[in-house]
């Protein structure tokens, strides 16, 4: 049986402990509707620009670096947005388990691997690893700004264009996160480059099956549906594309690195709450205990003292 | 029959003067009768001044004719404890009271209880008294010598000096609290942790690689452990190198107050008349106190802490004290310590902590992962893990092996409430080896393998360093958990990683 001494001084670590989980969880109970109001907000952007790039490409029938298919996939950068900070439970460590799946079976297509990384957890993750990493952005995971998407969709696209042939990658991956409710997020596989345009209805640039195959630029859904204006491109269609799609691959990346915020808070505030009730649970077994010690202790001495005066009465 | 001198008595206590060497002589028999009867406290007043000395026997006949079954009559054997005065001693008995009555006649012995030694104990089942209780019909003990189980404990002067590792092929033993040869070595725990299992897996391993003869004083346990360890020995073929001497559980205090005294007088016989090395194995010490403790209020003693008696560290003294190695011949001794409610400050285990070289504390928490032995490694220690008795290698691991434990156990908390993975890398590495390291110091027993039908496995000590040097290391990190478990050396380990390998 432990001594109280050291049971007190459980309880009252565990119960300074346990403020702090109550402290995080409320922060991100209020920082979590500022997350989804970005990450809502940026849509707007994201559709239009997503139309622009779309009706670009319909009408125009050429072939752009960012979209060219056909190219030979020899080296892969790989995207993981992770989160800063720890006390989120299994978020980023869910996201690394699903990076590393993918970058094994990369591997295993003999493909190399460039590794750029968003968030401090997951950069000490490979860092302790002894992996090397390309290139690492750490710092306000829980609120992206658009400076750092375009840096990251700088840096990727970057490499992307310069190809294998002179240390580029032919393929960019992204781990990221997907916000389905409070509950549940979940990894997610996302193929940026070369570029797929789709909507949001369709979901064709989801790893997996679609990887095999070689996707159409148009979206034939859309094109079916909607009345397509009539567009004349000045001074030519490759001079649009070339200034628009680097800046669909940015608002892409943007809205992972939001959404992921929003995954990142989520799960915070759901492991912190999960760490109150543990720290809870705990404290009420310590206390008990220590509740019990203290009992067995007073019964102790009021039982040798009412044993010694009886003692000495007798004798 | 040679009659020792009686030694070890300490007779400054008694309250009369009388000359000592009237007693001695045989013709004149001392009597006295019954006059008080507290259940195993009996008064005894004698006709004359002369009264017997401290610790001597007592015998009263007691016909049992109002029993059903006819006629009968048995002896009861008392020792005396104190001098009231009035001519009255206060005795303990050594058997139960029953059919005793007010007025008996008593007959003093003239000496201590004395006890069968030598050769002749060997194979043999003796109870407090040393009467032989496993005589075959018509067999009759060929008794060449008696020693009183009062005796004194050995001089400074004669007492071993060298410090020598006694190696048990148990992992976690070996490396984490190495035995002493002839040392004394607890094995504390609460009830139900597999003590007495432990005890029983030494006897086992020792038994099978000692040449020498080992003593079992079985105090205030179970009959039925008793049984079951006779059978065990015959069945190793250990039985007739081993003198038993029980006194269980059903028997009065006195008894469990004596046995292993009796146990251990037998000891020192080998030790100091035949000059070889013995193991003694008493189970469970902690008994030892708690009779102390039953007769001491009917003793008209005070109570002191806890309801203790207030001699427990003398009286503890003088038993831990003769338990020891003089020159070239060694007791090693290995006791069972019972931890009442698991409170070791309890002054029963605290004050055997003293008294011991090495410390093996089985926790009911490790038990309860259904690791065994559950030895606990962080609270289990002994005098001779020092880099100058077992070598610096050892001594390294076995540190090493400690502050990995620690560690995980400071983060147990942490896990507990926001999951292992809030740790830093390292911490969770760290984690991933304790829990590799808490398996693997978990063995198959020789005397488990009825219970899970795997062998025992001995592990050389040698091995046991390697072993645990390249886990902390992180050799084995990629390694299955469960491979670690339940296991010997790591040959047992590469065999088990290949097996769950091939069945995933």
């Amino acid at each position: 049986m432990p001594s109280q001494l050291v049971l007190r001084k459980r309880i009252s670590s565990t119960q300074s402990l346990q403020k702090i989980f109550k402290a995080q969880e409320l922060i991100s109970a209020s920082r979590i509707s500022k997350a989804r109001f970005y990450a809502q907000n940026a849509m707007p952007y994201a559709d239009a620009i997503t139309k622009a790039v779309r009706a670009v490409a319909n009408h125009a029938k050429v072939e752009h670096i960012l979209t060219n298919n056909n190219r030979k996939a020899l080296a892969t950068a790989v995207l993981v947005i992770a989160s800063d900070r720890g006390m989120s439970g299994s978020y980023t460590s869910s996201i690394i388990k699903q990076a590393n799946i993918q970058i094994a079976k990369l591997k295993q297509q003999s493909k190399k691997i460039q590794l750029y990384i968003c968030g401090q957890r997951a950069v000490s993750y490979y860092k302790f690893r002894n992996i090397t990493i390309d290139q690492f952005w750490t710092g306000h995971s829980d609120a992206p700004t658009a400076e750092r998407s375009q840096e990251v969709s700088d840096a990727l696209v970057q490499k992307f264009l310069a190809t294998s042939k002179n240390s580029g990658v032919d393929e960019v991956i992204i781990v990221c996160s997907e916000f389905i409710n409070m509950v549940i997020q979940r990894p997610r596989v996302i193929r940026m480059l070369p570029l797929m345009v789709v909507d949001n209805g369709s979901d064709p640039d989801e790893l997996g099956e679609s990887l095999a195959k070689v996707a159409k630029i148009t979206t034939t859904a859309s094109t079916n549906t909607e009345s397509v204006p009539l567009y004349e491109f000045e001074p030519s269609a490759e001079a649009v594309l070339d200034a628009i799609l680097p800046r669909y691959v940015q608002s892409r990346i943007q809205e992972c690195l939001l959404e992921s915020a929003v995954c990142e808070t989520a799960s915070r505030q759901r492991s912190m709450h999960t760490a109150n009730d543990n720290a809870n649970d705990l404290l009420e077994d310590l206390i008990r205990r220590a509740n019990q010690a203290r009992q067995a202790a007073i019964t102790n001495e009021l039982s040798e003292i009412v044993a010694g005066a009886a003692a000495l009465q007798n004798g | 029959m040679v009659r020792s001198k009686q030694a070890g008595l300490d007779k400054s206590n008694i309250i009369n003067s009388k000359s000592n060497n009237q007693l001695v002589d045989n013709s004149m028999v001392l009597q006295g009768r019954v006059v008080q009867i507290i259940g195993s406290v009996v008064d005894v007043e004698f006709y004359t001044e002369t009264l017997p000395e401290i610790y001597d026997a007592l015998e009263v006949n007691v016909s049992g004719t109002k029993k059903e079954e006819g006629e009968s009559s048995h002896k009861i054997t008392l020792e005396v404890e104190q001098q009231l005065g009035n001519k009255i001693v206060r005795c303990i008995s050594l058997n139960p009271t029953d059919g005793l009555i007010r007025g008996a006649i008593v007959t003093s012995l003239g000496h201590p209880i004395e006890v069968v030694v030598g050769d002749i104990t060997k194979g043999h089942v003796f109870n407090v008294v040393g009467d032989c209780l496993n005589l075959k019909p018509g067999e009759k003990l060929d008794i060449k010598e008696k020693w009183a189980i009062h005796r004194k404990s050995p001089s400074f002067d004669k007492l071993e000096s060298k410090t020598q590792m006694f190696e048990t092929g148990i992992k976690v033993i070996d490396l984490l609290t190495p035995y002493v040869q002839g040392g004394k070595i607890g094995l504390f725990g609460g009830a139900g942790v597999g003590k007495t299992v432990l005890i029983q897996e030494m006897i086992q391993r020792v038994a099978q690689n000692h040449g020498g003869v080992s003593v079992f004083a079985g105090v205030g346990e179970r009959t039925r452990e008793g049984n079951d360890l006779i059978g065990e020995m015959e069945e190793a073929g250990v039985f007739d190198k081993t003198a038993l001497v029980f006194g269980q559980m059903d028997e009065p205090p006195g008894t469990r107050l004596r046995v292993a005294l009796t146990a251990l007088t037998m000891a020192e016989y080998f030790r100091d008349v035949q000059n070889q090395d013995v193991l003694l194995f008493i189970d469970n010490i902690f008994r030892f106190t708690q009779a102390g403790s039953e007769v001491s209020t009917l003793l008209g003693r005070m109570p002191s802490a806890v309801g203790y008696q207030p001699n427990l560290a003398d009286e503890m003294g003088a038993l831990q004290e003769r338990i020891t190695s003089t020159r070239g011949h060694s007791i090693t001794s290995l006791q069972a310590i019972y931890v009442p409610a698991d409170d070791y400050t309890d002054p029963a285990p605290a004050t055997t902590f003293a008294h011991l070289d090495a410390t093996t504390e089985l926790s009911r928490e490790i038990a309860s992962k259904g690791i065994y032995p559950c030895v606990d490694p962080l609270n289990s220690t002994s005098r001779i893990l020092n880099a100058r008795y077992v070598g610096q290698q050892h001594y390294d691991v076995a540190n090493q092996v400690k502050e990995i434990l620690q560690k995980n156990k400071d983060l147990e908390d942490i896990i507990a409430l926001i999951g292992i993975d809030e740790l830093s890398e390292e911490d969770k590495i760290t984690v991933a080896r304790a829990r590799r390291i808490e398996l693997f110091l978990s063995q198959n027993f020789y005397m488990a393998e009825k219970f899970t039908g795997v062998p025992g496995s001995t592990v050389p000590i040698s091995e046991t360093i390697t072993a645990f040097q390249s886990i902390c290391e992180g050799k084995y990190d990629d390694y299955a958990e469960q491979a670690f478990f339940n296991i010997g050396g790591i040959e047992d380990l590469e065999i088990k990683q290949t097996q769950i390998v091939k069945n995933s």
